[in-house]
């Protein structure tokens, strides 16, 4: 609990996101320990078997739909007496005006700024007094407005909840306040050397696409923007027919559905947006060079067209990128990290959404070996499209993937976020228990193929931000397309940069910072 | 305050009565039981079957507070080390295996202590008993130099991505420097000096891990999915067999009070200058801790929160701010950091925090304050039980507190702490610690301002 900012300032260095796996080699030399000779014990030449798989059991959930239309889905769970809701919107950062990049992300923002009976401070110290969570933001493809609570308090959070997300007021003064506060964030956002890097990749990877802006906006659209605006888009938008809410937790379907048609009930039906369609990024064979003065590290972001989350080919891409860079035993890992010693962690992941894919690495690198660490990956995903993955390395990924699930369902908050991932992406219910049987199906050819079609450096987007001078000879010879250097992006937006499972930076894409 | 998050085990929830009126909270406890091998080994076990996961969590009663001046980052390069093999585990496949289980796992240092976990599917408790016992009993046989070479590169690496990138991310080494004495191990960073880390030699590392790792300075917590009888028989199984030896002596330096006002300037490649006021604070569950951190609360979480209804919502004239209590088993910091606005001066921040201080010292919080920020810490203790395994689960929290209080279970009377303060506490607290002329006054400014005259420094 507590201050995340403190507990950065001084805090554990956690060794995270980093370590390799190279395979069972034999033992290498032996050096003595002063230590007393351990006692003749089991033996330990061979680590001790797996027991039996334990048998995945996700939980099941219950749907219901309110008199205004609104769908709301409970996991009844009730090892601790908390409470997560998720309301998921369609009304994501791809709905944007193209005049007004950022609408979707500041109307969200404002949801806990104000509403027809509460003031910001109201809404702040009532979540406060409660002990309770609130937030709200907007990523790509959704809007999202989050809680979680003691159960013992749910039916006055969800008064207030309710109230947040259906009479947001958008009063000037507060408007003013948020709209500087994003200001200064965009200011702030330029010394980010990550966050320029996703711009900069977002701007050339998306091209004119929907995703192809800042889901905060720019300095000039956010002085652009009016309440009205904010306004608009919210009733346009925030309705029940556009929304889906996820409750995880201490609490029935009989007392929810009472509680919700009591506090969600009064909320006006309305016709919906019509869904987007999908469409190919830009992804131009190209390199883009963004200036960081006196950067020890390169950040390096590198993006190809990748697969839809509902192709049947996503399952095996899912395989492939563990096998490349999905946990400490992947092979970007081991060959930068572990054995070359170019990075702290590098990772690699499919950033599928609704209207586009790209398959991402990114991670940073010692400033003078850019072109070598670049030289590797590239290496790297040469192999994996052209030869098989070992039978041996490609269990341990399947294994990896399929034997992970019952811990990303085991707390309130993890399975609320599993589940707006389904209703963002218009997955069944059963998603997760078919991916597991899919994932156990897939062979070093479905690997081979699907690398093939989606990992493919010929059409790599890679952007770099570091010192240009340095790195720019070291990308000689380097088949990264033209190169080019680019000012810092200008506006900022917490573009979303990948999605894995360790280091990818999703809350932020959700929720702006403010 | 906890070192760890305050890790409460809300079991047993007793069926939530639906009145409006908020009864009191559950009572919250981890029940565990605790035995010790005969090499000395601490093992505490809780089960709870709702998930077919364990939390396994071995700590270590060792950190960047145990390394000398000129030998810092050790500590820390020395917990990347127990990843890189074993004896009978080659470089690697303890990665593998726990990759290949559905695991996983990390490790961390900080200045007081030093943690190894794995949140695996229970089927895998036995491997990863045998994986961490084998780096108790078993690094050094296989332990050489393109390790350390490989492992000293990951660190510079790491502390290039953590600090050097990051926007202000030397601002604590400068901190930590001018609040602590030279002798005194908080004042260098865990991430140690780079100078140092290059330094570090194969001799320094087996010398480091015979005094402090054997099992008589570990504790070993298992949280979850287990059968306590058929585990305590795994952990005889695969560490019974590792010698023990007498619990290395720590050394408990006491800080030298600051005399005066330290004001440091340092540059940063940012766009904004921000201020960092800190002083020196109570250590864990040390007198004033638990009132420091209501006051941190009280001054900076939520909207009308002291600092922040005065400086970001009603004058606007900062972008954010933060205050709270860090505390640490030989003493603690209390840290305010301000974002100014745009062209807001640093001046005008500090003067205002400053009265904001002076007033909370003489006039105490309002109930109404000091009980929302007790229900939000209540509230945190419940939701940070949610997770068995990882660095705040429930392995964590009843290692964490053994370690520093000798009770896993002293949760309860940590929380009790919080519940105890009264508002004129916070308002003592203030004065005694939170004084003008003994904290650390840093500015970051951005570096083409530093050009001008910076404000005197004084940095010891």
């Amino acid at each position: 609990m507590k201050r995340p900012i403190l507990a950065l300032a001084v805090a554990a260095l956690a060794c995270a996101s980093s370590r390799s796996v190279p395979p069972p080699a034999a033992a290498t030399g032996v050096a003595v320990a002063a230590r007393p000779a351990a006692a003749p014990g089991p033996d330990r030449s061979q680590p001790p078997p797996l027991g039996p798989t334990p048998e995945l059991v996700l939980p099941a959930q219950h749907h219901f739909v309110l008199a205004n239309g609104l769908k709301v889905r409970l996991v009844e769970y009730r090892r601790l007496p908390i409470v997560a809701l998720q309301l998921v919107v369609d009304a994501g950062a791809a709905r944007d005006p193209e005049k007004l990049p950022g609408l979707a992300s500041f109307s969200a923002a404002m949801l806990t700024e104000g509403t027809r009976t509460r003031t910001a401070t109201q809404i702040s110290d009532e979540a406060g007094f409660l002990g309770a969570s609130l937030s709200a933001g907007a990523g790509f493809d959704a809007a999202f407005l989050s809680g979680s609570v003691l159960s013992r308090h749910l039916p006055r959070f969800l008064e207030l909840f309710a109230d947040v997300a259906e009479h947001p007021a958008f009063r000037t003064a507060d408007f003013t306040r948020v709209q500087d506060q994003r200001r200064v964030t965009l200011i702030q956002q330029r010394d980010q050397a990550q966050t320029v890097a996703a711009k900069a990749f977002t701007l050339a990877y998306w091209g004119d696409h929907p995703y192809g802006h800042f889901a905060i906006g720019t300095e000039a659209s956010l002085a652009a923007t009016r309440p009205a605006d904010l306004a608009a888009f919210h009733a346009k938008l925030w309705q029940p027919e556009n929304a889906e809410l996820v409750v995880v937790g201490d609490v029935s379907e009989a007392d929810l559905h009472a509680l919700l048609e009591k506090t969600f009930g009064p909320w006006p039906k309305g016709p919906g947006a019509a869904p987007l369609p999908p469409r190919a990024p830009a992804a131009p064979h190209r390199t883009v060079l963004v200036e960081k003065p006196e950067a020890s590290q390169t950040v390096l972001l590198l993006g190809m067209p990748g697969v839809s989350r509902t192709s049947p080919d996503y399952v095996a891409t899912s395989v492939a990128f563990e096998v490349l860079g999905g946990g400490t035993s992947s092979r970007l890992f081991r060959n930068l990290r572990e054995d070359k010693g170019y990075t702290y962690g590098l990772a690699a992941g499919a950033d599928a959404r609704r209207l586009g894919a790209a398959s991402v690495i990114h991670g940073s690198v010692k400033a003078d070996v850019t072109g070598k660490s670049i030289a590797e990956i590239l290496g790297e995903l040469g192999r994996l499209r052209t030869e098989p993955v070992p039978v041996e390395e490609l269990e341990d990924a399947k294994n990896a993937l399929v034997r992970s699930l019952p811990a990303d369902f085991s707390t309130a908050g993890s399975i609320a976020g599993r589940l707006a991932e389904l209703v963002i992406q218009g997955l069944p219910d059963d998603y997760w228990s078919r991916y597991a049987e899919e994932v156990r199906k897939v062979g070093p050819d479905d690997v081979l193929r699907v690398a093939k079609a989606y990992v493919d450096p010929a059409r790599a987007t890679l952007v770099l931000v570091g010192v240009t001078s340095l790195v720019e000879p070291q990308l000689a010879g380097l088949p990264v397309g033209a190169v080019e250097i680019r000012p810092p992006p200008g506006g900022p937006g917490p573009a979303k940069a990948a999605t894995t499972r360790a280091t990818a930076p999703a809350p932020a894409s959700l929720a702006p910072a403010q | 305050m906890l070192a760890l998050p305050l890790a409460l085990a809300a079991l047993a929830a007793a069926p939530p009565p639906p009145a409006a009126v908020p009864p009191a909270p559950p009572v919250l406890s981890i029940p565990y039981q605790m035995f010790r091998l005969e090499n000395g080994l601490t093992v505490i076990l809780h089960v709870d079957h709702t998930a077919p996961i364990v939390g396994v969590h071995v700590q270590y009663d060792v950190g960047s507070k145990d390394e000398k001046p000129g030998r810092t980052g050790f500590a820390h390069l020395f917990e990347h080390l127990m990843f890189q093999g074993t004896q009978h585990l080659p470089k690697g496949l303890a990665d593998r295996l726990l990759d290949a289980a559905g695991g996983e796992g990390n490790g961390s240092t900080s200045d007081d202590t030093t943690v190894y976990w794995e949140q695996v599917p229970s089927n895998a408790l036995e491997q990863t008993l045998y994986v961490e016992a084998d780096r108790m009993g078993w690094l050094l046989p296989t332990l050489d130099q393109p390790k350390l070479d490989n492992q000293r590169e990951v660190v510079l690496n790491e502390r290039r991505q953590s600090y050097e990138m990051r926007p202000y991310g030397l601002a604590f080494e400068r901190i930590q420097a001018a609040l602590w004495n030279p002798e005194f191990p908080y004042h260098w960073l865990t991430i140690g000096s780079p100078a140092d880390v290059e330094a570090a030699n194969l001799a320094d590392v087996r010398e480091f891990f015979q005094r402090w790792y054997g099992p008589e300075n570990a504790v070993l917590a298992i949280a979850g999915d287990i059968d306590p009888d058929r585990t305590r028989a795994l952990v005889e199984k695969w560490f019974g067999g590792i010698p023990g030896k007498a619990k290395p002596l720590h050394a408990l330096p006491v800080p030298v009070p600051l005399a005066a006002e330290q004001r440091i300037t340092m540059e940063d490649r940012v766009q904004l200058p921000r201020l960092y006021l800190v002083w020196q604070s109570p250590g864990d569950f040390a007198p004033g801790d638990a009132e420091l951190d209501l006051l941190g609360t009280v001054l900076s979480d939520g909207k009308s929160a002291r600092l922040v209804k005065r400086l970001v919502m009603d004058e606007r004239i900062a972008q954010s701010v933060s205050a709270g209590q860090m505390s640490q088993a030989l003493a603690g910091m209390f840290v305010i950091t301000v974002n100014p606005k745009p062209g807001v001066s640093l001046e005008r921040l500090e003067r205002e925090v400053d009265e904001e201080l002076a007033r909370i010292a003489k006039e105490p919080p309002t109930a109404q304050e000091l009980e929302r920020a007790k229900n939000k810490i209540e509230a945190g203790a419940v939701f940070a039980l949610e997770p068995l395994g990882g660095f705040g689960g429930r392995a964590a929290s009843l290692a964490n507190y053994y370690l520093r209080t000798g009770d896993p279970g002293y949760l309860e009377k940590d929380l009790e702490r919080y519940r105890l303060a009264t508002a004129s506490d916070l308002s003592v607290a203030a004065r005694t610690f939170l004084r003008k002329d003994a904290r650390v006054a840093l500015t970051v400014v951005p570096r083409a301002a530093a050009a001008a005259p910076a404000q005197p420094g004084s940095a010891r």
